[in-house]
């Protein structure tokens, strides 16, 4: 892996108007970002952006966590386009995002939303492979608790759908 | 002060990735979560090689499975007909019975063809096909008796056809008249009559949905 702390910096600002420097290649992970330097202009510029680039709707501390993420795996091969709806293996997650998914489930969905937000596929691929993982395994009643999905269905139809693979309910 | 997490409250493309990395099992879990949650699953791309209903008058045996996946990829389901009427006993394997369930009011085979169908009914549906590997959807029915609840209807070849369901073999075992295999490729379909007269086997052009049906219905 080579240092990208030489490399030219991009000036991002937080939802709560934190200012974080971050290397363009490493921030190249994110096609939100990308397509935004072009667009405005920067892209070619040597040096650093004066005003920041606003990442309206990532607070800080998610925003760190996003670009500790790219600093990681900045470097990993373009993940290849998967959109021909085969389903997903969810047990091939590398030990070091298995650490990095030690949060709380609060903040795993804050990093969805921004990884969703800055359109940064591998970071989005796999923190919802870290939700299902999370979803696996439970009864309906549980997913409900668990995720705060609100039930529903009337009574009638809610008597129906609990006979129905009636395998899953507890 | 942190959001809470709310799966509801995420995009739906998100919620639709993350379904497409659920095994078969959880998506029956999730589909009984809320209607929001019952749609996206019943939209969501979903592959079986291999549906496997053995089914007679009182006991039936329903299998997912996916060859090329782990075995947890591998779902085994009996049900029983209660000796008290519109009672089912309905129990999960892995290796063994883990977890057993008493579902009243209901018919045995509608509680069978409606699992089958909760299966089946995804129009994303599709059995998988690789140029040198060709992975085939079965569906087995043991009983021909089951024009009664409308298995057949339930999944039929319009359906199947529907779903781009190709290369599906629908094998049916009540007597030896009628057993059958029905080959559904992409530009034939094939059925195999083992008749006690002699074999035949023909070739159409379209599904003789209505010549099956018949066959199924002799019994």
């Amino acid at each position: 892996m080579t240092d990208a702390k030489n490399e030219r910096q991009i000036k991002i600002s937080s939802s709560d108007n934190e200012i974080i420097l971050v290397p363009r290649n490493v921030i190249r992970l994110s096609t939100t970002i990308n397509t935004l330097l072009q667009d405005l202009g920067l892209d070619d510029d040597e040096a650093t952006n004066a005003e920041p680039i606003p990442v309206q709707n990532v607070a800080a501390p998610i925003l760190r966590k996003v670009i500790s993420w790219c600093q990681y795996h900045y470097q990993d091969p373009v993940p290849t386009d998967d959109s021909d709806s085969r389903e997903k293996r969810t047990d091939d997650i590398s030990s070091w995002d298995t650490e990095f998914l030690k949060v709380d489930q609060g903040t795993l969905f804050e990093l969805i939303l921004a990884a969703n937000y800055l359109d940064i596929k591998g970071l989005l691929d796999v923190t919802c492979k870290a939700v299902a993982n999370m979803i696996k395994g439970k009864s309906p009643e549980e997913i409900r608790r668990t995720f705060n999905i609100k039930n529903d269905f009337t009574p009638e139809e809610e008597e129906q759908i609990r006979k129905e693979n009636a395998w899953c309910e507890d | 002060m942190k959001p809470r997490a709310v799966l509801d409250d995420m995009p739906l493309h998100i919620k639709e990735h993350i379904v497409k990395s659920v095994d078969y099992e959880t998506r029956f879990s999730l589909r009984k979560c809320s209607k929001s949650m019952c749609q996206i699953v019943d939209k969501s791309p979903i592959h079986y090689t291999t549906i496997i209903l053995h089914i007679d008058k009182f006991v039936a045996f329903l299998t997912f499975s996916h060859p090329q996946k782990k075995s947890d990829y591998k779902i085994k389901v009996d049900y029983r007909k209660s000796i008290d009427h519109r009672k089912v006993q309905v129990t999960k394997w892995k290796d063994e019975p883990v977890k057993s369930t008493l579902v009243h009011g209901v018919e045995f085979p509608h509680l069978v063809a409606q699992d089958v169908w909760n299966a089946l009914k995804n129009p994303n549906l599709k059995s998988i096909y690789h140029s040198n590997q060709t992975h085939e959807l079965e569906i087995r029915i043991d009983d021909l008796n089951f024009e009664k609840v409308k298995l057949f209807e339930i999944l039929g070849p319009s359906r199947l056809e529907h779903r781009n369901l190709y290369n599906t073999r629908i094998f049916t075992r009540g007597n030896l008249k009628n057993d059958m295999v029905i080959q559904y490729s992409e530009k034939s379909l094939k059925v195999n009559t083992n008749s006690m007269l002699k074999d035949r086997r023909q070739c159409y052009d379209t599904f003789p949905e209505e010549l099956i049906f018949k066959l199924l219905c002799r019994s």
